[in-house]
C-alpha cells in the first residue's frame, strides 16, 4: 500500500475537483494507520480547517481530538510563501547584516509577498524543510490548483539553472561597470545585451534589479543546494504522486494533460483518485427513470455518462509504463467539510 | 436584460471564480451570446492547457486570433509571445528582441522574474481593446486565487521603485483597468458550501487588491426549489430519491445563504445573476444551447425564500 511505502505524497489536479479534501482524507487515513503525518496545504479552505478543529497557520500544528481514530498523529500547516521565503533567507544568509539587508530590500519584499508565481517553489521549499526535520513518517502536499501545478514540478529545475552562480555573474558583471562608466561604455557582447535590455526597462530599473541580485547572491548558493535536494527528493523512491480529478470533461482534460506532462518530465504516477463519482448503488435506479427529467435528474444522468466516458478516456491516456491504481470516490450529498464526510472519504480510500 | 447588458457593454470583461464553477463555459456562452447580438467578440484565455477551443470542438487556438463562428474569435495568450509583440511591434525594436530576448539565458531570466508574465498578458489585453478591433473582449481569467495574484501584480511592480518606459506602460495599463466604464469583472460561483465560503473570502479581498471593479456575481447551476421539489416528490420513495432531495436541499440552502450575504459585500441583487441548472453542457457548444442559456438568464430567476 502506497501509504506504507512512501514518505512524501503530492496530490495534483485541476481546481475544484476536491483536491484539498482528498489531501486531508489521505492524511487522516495515514494517521489512523498509526503514522506521524504532516499535511501541507496551499489552499486557504478555512472551512476545512475549521472542520478539523484547527486554525491553519504557517507553522505545523497538531490536529487534536475527534478527527483521529488511530494511534497516529496529524500536524497540518497552510503555506505562507512570505514565511517560507524569509525562513530560507535566514537559513542561508552568511551573516545577520546580509540577512537584514535582504529582508529590507524593496524588490525582495515585493517578490516574496505580492507577486504571482512564487507559491510553487515555496511549497516545495517547505516540503524539503519538513523532510529534513525527519520527524514524520509521511508528508502530504496539497499542490496549487490548475495549470500552476505543472510549473510546480518544473520550478526546481528552472530555479536550479537560474541560480547557477556563473550565470548570475555573467548577468550582473556588466552592471558593475555600467554604473561606473555609463551605458555607452559597455563594450563586450554580454554588456551590450544588458545595455539593450536597459533601454526597455530603464537603466535605473535594471540597476535596482541588479542591486537586489547582488544581495540575493549571498543566499543563492543555499537556495541552489536546496533546490537540488528538492529535485532529488521528488525523483527518489520515497516520493509518490496522486492525481485527483472529477469525471467532468474540463477537469479530466486538465488531469490528462498533467499525466502526459508527468510522463514527459519522467516522474511516475502512483494513483488516480476519481472523485465526485455518482454513488454506484444509485446508478441503476437513476438510469431506469423515465422522461421527462427534472433539471437535477438530467444533470445527474449526464454525470453518470461523463463517468463512463472518463474511465475510457483515462485508460487511453495512461502511458504504457504508468500503472497507477484508480480509486473511485463517491460524491456525498451532505456537506463536504464536516468531520464525518472527511472520515467517510478517507475510508473509501481503502 | 439589464444585467446582461451591464456586463456586455464593457470593452473588456474579466471572468473568474473557483475552479470547477464553470467559468470557462460561462465565458464561452457570454461571448457567443454577444456575437449572436451582432457584436464582434474576442474570447481570450491564457492557459498552458486550453479550455475554450475544446468547448467549441476546435483544435487549440494558440497565440492567434482564430475565427470560431461568425463574429466570434478566440485566442490563447502566451506571455512570451506578448513580450515579443511588445518589444517588436510597439517599441519597434525587432533587433533588440532577436538579440536580447531570444537569448536562452535571458529567456530563463525573464521567465523567472515573478509577475512579468502577468504584466505582459494584462498589457496585451489593454492594447487589444485600445486598437478597437473588437466590440467586446471577454477574458476567461485564471481561477480566483491566481486571479488575485495577477491583479496585485501591477501595483507590486509600481511599488518596486522601478522607472523607465516599462513602468510608464504599467501605469497606463493600471489606469485602464481601473476605469469602470471600460473594464468589468464577473465572478462565477456555485450554490455549494465550500465554494460559497471561498467566494465570500474572495469578495472580502477583491476591493483592496483588484484595480478592476466587480460588475456582477453569477451563481451557476442553481436549482429551482419548488419545481424541482415537486418533480422529486413524484419519484417512488427510495435511496435515490433521498440522495436527490439532499442535493436539492443543500443547493437551496446555499442559494439563500448567498442571497443573505452578498449585499453585505456590496453586491446588490441587481448585480446578481442566478443561472439555472441546464443539464449537460454540450460539446461542441451549439447556438441552440446558448439561446436556452440566454433565455434562462433573462427570465430573471431569483431563489425562493
Amino acid at each position: 500500500m502506497l501509504l506504507q511505502r512512501k514518505k512524501v505524497l503530492l496530490l495534483l489536479g485541476a481546481g475544484g475537483v476536491g483536491k484539498t479534501s482528498c489531501s486531508v482524507a489521505v492524511a487522516l487515513r495515514a494517521a489512523s494507520m498509526g503514522k506521524k503525518v504532516a499535511l501541507l496545504s496551499i489552499d486557504p479552505a478555512k472551512r476545512l480547517a475549521a472542520a478539523m478543529g484547527i486554525e491553519l497557520g504557517g507553522q505545523l500544528r497538531t490536529v487534536e481530538g475527534a478527527v483521529l481514530a488511530g494511534a497516529g498523529r496529524l500536524d497540518a500547516a497552510m503555506l505562507d510563501p512570505k514565511t517560507v521565503f524569509d525562513g530560507m533567507v535566514r537559513r542561508y544568509a552568511p551573516n545577520r547584516a546580509t540577512q537584514a539587508r535582504i529582508l529590507a530590500n524593496p524588490l525582495y519584499r515585493v517578490a516574496s509577498t505580492q507577486l504571482a508565481g512564487s507559491m510553487e517553489f515555496m511549497a516545495l521549499a517547505q516540503l524539503q524543510e519538513i523532510m529534513e526535520m525527519a520527524e514524520y513518517d509521511l508528508v502530504i502536499v496539497d499542490t496549487p490548483p490548475d495549470t500552476q501545478a505543472l510549473q510546480f514540478l518544473q520550478t526546481p529545475n528552472i530555479l536550479a539553472s537560474f541560480m547557477e552562480k556563473r550565470v548570475m555573474q555573467w548577468l550582473i558583471r556588466p552592471f558593475y561597470f555600467a554604473s561606473k562608466l555609463g551605458l555607452g561604455r559597455l563594450a563586450n557582447w554580454g554588456e551590450k545585451l544588458m545595455g539593450n535590455l536597459a533601454k526597455v526597462t530603464g537603466f535605473h530599473a535594471l540597476r535596482s534589479l541588479v542591486d537586489f541580485l547582488v544581495l540575493i547572491q549571498a543566499v543563492m548558493e543555499g537556495f541552489h543546494q536546496h533546490g537540488l535536494r528538492i529535485v532529488q527528493t521528488l525523483r527518489g523512491p520515497d516520493a509518490g504522486f496522486l492525481l485527483v480529478t472529477s469525471p467532468h470533461p474540463p477537469a479530466l482534460r486538465a488531469a490528462e494533460n498533467l499525466i502526459q506532462h508527468l510522463h514527459q518530465v519522467k516522474y511516475a504516477l502512483d494513483g488516480v483518485i476519481l472523485n465526485r463519482c455518482f454513488p454506484a448503488a444509485l446508478r441503476v435506479p437513476l438510469l431506469a427513470l423515465e422522461p421527462p427529467f427534472s433539471p437535477l435528474v438530467g444533470y445527474m444522468r449526464a454525470r453518470v455518462q461523463e463517468e463512463i466516458d472518463a474511465k475510457i478516456s483515462l485508460q487511453k491516456t495512461l502511458p504504457a509504463d504508468f500503472h497507477p491504481f484508480v480509486i473511485e470516490v463517491e460524491a456525498q450529498s451532505h456537506v463536504l467539510s464536516s468531520v464525518e464526510a472527511l472520515q467517510h472519504l478517507s475510508q473509501q480510500l481503502g | 436584460m439589464k444585467i446582461l447588458s451591464s456586463v456586455l457593454e464593457k470593452k473588456l470583461l474579466f471572468v473568474s471564480g473557483k475552479g470547477g464553477t464553470g467559468k470557462s463555459c460561462l465565458s464561452a456562452c457570454l461571448a457567443y451570446a454577444a456575437a449572436l447580438q451582432g457584436k464582434k467578440v474576442l474570447l481570450v484565455e491564457s492557459a498552458q492547457q486550453e479550455q475554450l477551443a475544446p468547448l467549441f470542438g476546435l483544435p487549440a487556438f494558440g497565440h492567434h486570433e482564430t475565427p470560431i463562428e461568425g463574429s466570434l474569435f478566440g485566442i490563447n495568450l502566451d506571455a512570451t509571445a506578448c513580450l515579443r509583440e511588445y518589444v517588436v511591434e510597439r517599441l519597434r525594436m525587432p533587433r533588440l528582441y532577436d538579440k536580447v530576448f531570444q537569448n536562452g539565458l535571458v529567456k530563463t531570466f525573464l521567465e523567472t522574474i515573478p509577475g512579468l508574465a502577468e504584466t505582459m498578458i494584462l498589457g496585451r489585453l489593454q492594447h487589444t481593446v485600445v486598437r478597437n478591433r473588437y466590440d467586446v473582449v471577454i477574458y476567461d481569467a485564471p481561477a480566483s486565487g491566481h486571479f488575485l495574484g495577477m491583479m496585485t501584480t501591477l501595483d507590486a511592480v509600481l511599488a518596486s521603485e522601478l522607472v523607465g518606459p516599462l513602468l510608464e506602460q504599467v501605469k497606463e495599463v493600471r489606469n485602464f483597468l481601473a476605469t469602470p466604464s471600460i473594464c468589468g469583472f464577473l465572478l462565477v460561483t456555485l450554490a455549494e458550501e465550500l465554494v460559497v465560503n471561498e467566494t465570500l473570502d474572495f469578495l472580502a479581498q477583491l476591493k483592496q487588491k483588484s484595480p478592476v471593479a466587480l460588475s456582477a456575481v453569477a451563481i451557476n447551476r442553481v436549482l429551482q426549489g419548488k419545481e424541482e421539489s415537486v418533480a422529486l416528490q413524484a419519484l417512488p420513495p427510495s435511496p435515490l430519491q433521498d440522495f436527490l432531495l439532499q442535493n436539492l436541499h443543500h443547493n437551496v440552502t446555499c442559494q439563500q445563504w448567498m442571497q443573505r450575504e452578498l449585499p453585505t459585500y456590496e453586491v446588490s441583487p441587481e448585480q446578481t445573476f442566478w443561472i439555472p441548472e441546464l443539464g449537460a453542457f454540450p460539446e461542441p457548444l451549439t447556438a441552440e444551447f446558448v439561446r436556452k442559456f440566454l433565455h434562462a438568464i433573462l427570465s430573471g430567476h431569483a431563489p425562493a425564500a
